[in-house]
């Protein structure tokens, strides 16, 4: 599934410019859920709506259903927001492989696919 | 133990509360609120779907874990609702709008002090409150 979602990067940075973070992560070890972390300029708050319908459409042609249902959500943040600056400490291709508390929430497992502050 | 019609009225009542507190720019208190207004009214709906007079139903240690928690996503598969609300779905863009500001463990945010909640944040999230509960009322 990550390397759909590098490949899914690649489609978005082509179609709409750079991206500052991307990342899934879970944070309920209960459902075993993703939640897609966005972030990048061009995705204004006004924009939202446009954005994740982009977002959504992408990883339906990407990804299998089963693969599709098992996000819980697609976050879209601005850069300044404390959800991006705790994930951006990261790199770009970490993986959180245990339990990790990150500025407030709990990561059971994560990869960042993308990391850049200066995109 | 809360009883699933104590669910409904609470919810309601803790909506009202969110008015106040928006009016009074309480915008921290007002975040923490309306996460507990969806944790109510997807608990209510559980007891719908599963027909639960009460919640948790059983006092079984295992049972409980999955009923016994504030986090979203455990509680969107009980309430029956992943159909409106999870990936695909019609509503699937405004629970994630929501969502995204309560990560996991979000009660947490009650211990916080300040900083991540602002007016134009707190009225955006509330919106989309509107939406999920305005939703989750038809199938309650």
């Amino acid at each position: 599934m990550v390397e759909k979602f590098k490949e899914i990067l690649k489609k978005i940075e082509e179609a709409k410019g750079k991206v500052i973070l991307f990342a899934i992560i879970k944070t309920d070890d209960l459902s075993d859920k993703w939640s897609v972390i966005f972030s990048a300029d061009w995705a204004k708050t006004d924009k939202r709506d446009e954005v994740f319908n982009f977002l959504e459409d992408l990883f339906k042609k990407t990804l299998t259903q089963e693969e599709h249902q098992s996000i819980a959500r697609i976050g879209i943040y601005m850069r300044d927001d404390y959800v991006v600056k705790s994930l951006l400490v990261f790199k770009k291709d970490f993986v959180i492989k245990e339990e990790t508390k990150v500025n407030g929430f709990t990561t059971h497992e994560g990869y960042i696919i993308e990391s850049n502050s200066s995109n | 133990m809360a009883k699933y019609e104590d669910l409904k009225t609470i919810t309601d009542a803790r909506l009202q509360t969110i008015q106040t507190l928006i009016d009074a720019k309480d915008w921290d208190m007002t975040a923490y609120m309306m996460g507990c207004v969806l944790e109510y009214a997807l608990k209510a709906t559980a007891c719908k779907t599963l027909s639960l007079s009460s919640y948790p139903p059983v006092k079984s240690k295992k049972i409980e874990t999955f009923f016994r928690t504030h986090e979203f996503d455990s509680l969107l598969i009980i309430s029956g609702l992943l159909d409106i609300f999870g990936s695909g779905g019609s509503f699937f863009g405004n629970w994630s709008a929501f969502t995204q500001e309560y990560l996991g463990q979000w009660t947490e945010i009650r211990f916080e002090v300040g900083g991540k909640w602002d007016e134009i944040k707190t009225n955006s999230v509330y919106n989309e409150l509107k939406v999920l509960i305005s939703e989750i009322k038809k199938r309650w």
